[in-house]
């Protein structure tokens, strides 16, 4: 009671207040019920009332109707001047008729302690007496006396207690139309109570319902944006083990750039320095030996493998042993490193000289700037390559728009830039159709083909077959990607796609990588098909041409 | 006649040749220099080396090549040769497998291509000592 006392003096917006402060609901609909069973007994008290002052009003009209009836009975016995048998019947009868409403209006007195009762009932009596009186005049026959002394008072006693039974009533008929009316105001007011707390009720189910919409809200936006950014960070990790061969890539021809150029630099500072000593330590001929030596390996092969290089260097030695040479080992690698070939008949006249080692050494050094310019050629070409790879690689369109996609180009892409770890033992076989440029997102298609063929260098553990292969049929085009790894065990095959799913050791994959591509290729309309038995694996990616 | 050699092993063709050439400008008749383009062949120059007697004294290794990765082909060497001078000369190696090849194969230096011919010299000069 006293929470309903506090929540009914408070302001409706402090009530609201309060409830938003989440007071439960049961706390509620306990106030609300007590509230509605007071204002129902308050009504019903009010309507027992109302019932009973209509009750009353009718015993008082009976009174009324009644006495006149008396009254006139009474009057007629006494202008007749006698009392005949029938007459003091019906008087009796009537007498007893008004005596018991009198006596329920009494019980009623007894009950209201109503003061304007008790005075009708005294003026009742009153005029009982004066009845009494003239009929007792009247039986003894004193007419007369009747006439002239109690008639005129009997009419006032009857006319005061008429008009009190008159009052009386219009008293009762008005409580009870009092009465009805607080009835109803309570009834109203009752009715507005609900209406408030079920509004209430509503209000603080409504605010549950949007508080609890917006927490759903931001978890889904949280959730949204850890999902962007676990896309992020795969994109990220898949870059990261990109890194890891596109330096080694750029390094390496950077590193053989840096040497050949200072190779170059000190091969002709030598040379210089010696050559105006040719005509004064070689004779004409064996001049024209060296210039034919300078000749032919200006026009050599000098970047063959060094298994090769190893032969020929080793028939070189067997050549030279037939001039004598104390250094003919050192001598056969100069004419190796300069790509001169088997025959070295040419040579006799230079190799017989006693000067032969400075000659060869000085025909090397005036052309080895020709090898390690074809060293730095090869190397520009080589980080040039790598370059054009991470450009594509790397290249969105900001605009966000579709756009024609050469799907063939895009795994060239990322076969370069996994060309050192695909150096590793793995036969690459390419089987390329001449399919249409497909419309779509040029950058997000080389992250499927990065994942697939970075999975397939996984699963074969940097020993195996590659085949990639591209197909044009039927409005579609297919790329597939296979390997000859361990393969997908069947229990596993419709995991795979599942984000967060991996068979990589903890930390290193990051089970994204499968399911970003499938979502990507979702994106392009397209979808994925797996097949796998141990020794061959194959992902199938169809997209509408 | 030398009678020891330094062997180079890269996967790459042309830095075997310009880091020979470099060697041989530095150490001229000194040693003889070899080179090879895998783990694999580089066990068949250091069995023909044995026969002909001559000696390895340091064998500058690239990291990433094919089948064997450097640091574990110094590591196979290290059994075999202890004494050998393992160098590597990388474009790119993970921290761990330098660690490897420091803890495994007793590695002397760890060299970055693009490197600075005098760091490989002054490296192999101290080395040789």
């Amino acid at each position: 009671m006293s929470y309903l006392a506090k929540f009914l003096s408070i302001r409706p917006s402090r009530a609201l207040a309060s409830l938003k402060e989440k007071q439960p609901v049961w706390a509620v609909l306990v106030a609300t019920s007590t509230v509605a069973i007071i204002c129902d007994s308050a009504i019903y008290q009010l309507n027992q009332m109302a019932e009973r002052s209509n009750e009353t009003r009718l015993l008082l009209t009976q009174a009324k109707e009644q006495m006149s009836r008396l009254k006139s009975l009474e009057w007629e016995s006494i202008s007749k001047g006698e009392i005949d048998d029938n007459l003091v019947e019906e008087l009796a009868e009537n007498q007893e008729a008004t005596e018991y409403i009198l006596g329920k209006l009494e019980a009623i007195d007894r009950r209201d302690n109503n003061d304007s009762l008790d005075r009708f009932f005294v003026a009742y009596s009153a005029y009982r007496d004066q009845v009494k009186e003239a009929l007792e005049l009247v039986s003894q026959g004193k007419i007369k006396e009747v006439l002239e002394i109690n008639a005129h008072a009997i009419d006032e006693v009857y006319d005061d207690l008429y008009s009190k039974i008159t009052r009386l009533e219009d008293r009762y008929v008005y409580r009870n139309q009092s009465t009805r009316a607080l009835a109803d105001f309570g009834t109203a007011t009752a009715l507005i109570l609900s209406a408030i707390t079920i509004g209430i009720l509503f209000h603080q189910f409504s605010q549950k319902l949007r508080h609890k919409k917006d927490e759903l809200e931001v978890a889904f936006g949280d959730l949204q944006q850890a999902q962007d950014q676990l896309i992020q960070q795969e994109k990220m990790a898949a870059l990261g083990q990109l890194i890891t061969g596109v330096s080694h890539e750029i390094n390496n021809p950077l590193g053989a750039i840096k040497a050949s150029a200072s190779n170059t630099e000190k091969a002709l500072q030598e040379a210089l320095l010696e050559l105006p000593l040719l005509h004064q330590y070689l004779s004409p001929e064996e001049r024209e030996s060296f210039f034919a030596l300078i000749t032919q390996a200006t026009n050599g092969q000098p970047l063959v493998d060094c298994q090769g290089s190893r032969d020929r260097k080793r028939k070189l030695v067997i050549q030279l042993q037939g001039y004598d040479l104390d250094d003919d080992r050192y001598i056969a690698d100069l004419l190796t490193d300069m790509g001169i070939s088997e025959n070295l008949d040419f040579l006799s006249p230079l190799l017989t000289s006693i000067h032969h080692e400075w000659a060869v050494q000085l025909a090397y050094n005036l052309t080895c700037s020709f090898v390690n310019n074809q060293i730095i050629l090869h190397a520009v070409d080589q980080s040039s390559k790598i370059v054009f790879a991470l450009k594509n690689y790397a290249r969105s369109d900001a605009s966000g728009n579709r756009q024609l996609v050469n799907v063939n180009n895009g795994l060239e892409t990322v076969l370069k830039i996994y060309h050192s770890q695909l150096k590793n033992n793995i036969h690459i076989i390419r089987d390329y159709q001449d399919i249409p440029d497909i419309l779509g997102y040029p950058d997000e298609l080389i992250q499927v083909w990065t994942n697939l063929i970075h999975n397939a260098i996984h699963a074969m553990a940097g020993n195996g077959t590659l085949t990639i292969s591209t197909r044009h049929q039927d409005h579609a085009i297919e790329v597939s990607i296979a390997d000859t790894g361990a393969g997908i065990p069947a229990d596993i095959q419709h995991k795979i796609f599942d984000a967060f799913f991996t068979t990589k050791p903890a930390g290193e994959g990051s089970g994204l990588g499968l399911y970003i591509s499938q979502k990507i290729l979702e994106k392009h309309n397209g979808r994925m098909a797996i097949e796998s038995q141990p020794g061959r694996t194959r992902f199938s990616v169809f997209l509408p041409a | 006649m030398p009678n020891a050699a330094i062997l180079c092993v890269d996967d790459e063709v042309s830095i075997l040749k310009v880091l020979k050439e470099q060697l041989k400008r530095c150490f001229g008749r000194q040693y003889i220099y070899e080179v090879a383009q895998s783990a694999a062949e580089a066990w068949v120059v250091i069995d023909e080396l044995e026969q002909e007697e001559i000696k390895i004294l340091v064998i500058v290794s690239d990291w990433l090549m094919p089948h064997i990765r450097g640091d574990e082909f110094l590591a196979q060497v290290h059994q075999r040769f202890p004494k050998i001078i393992k160098v590597m000369l990388t474009g790119q190696a993970d921290e761990a497998a330098i660690a490897y090849a420091y803890q495994q194969a007793n590695l002397y230096a760890c060299i970055h291509k693009p490197w600075e011919e005098q760091e490989l010299q002054q490296v192999i000069r101290t080395a040789l000592g």
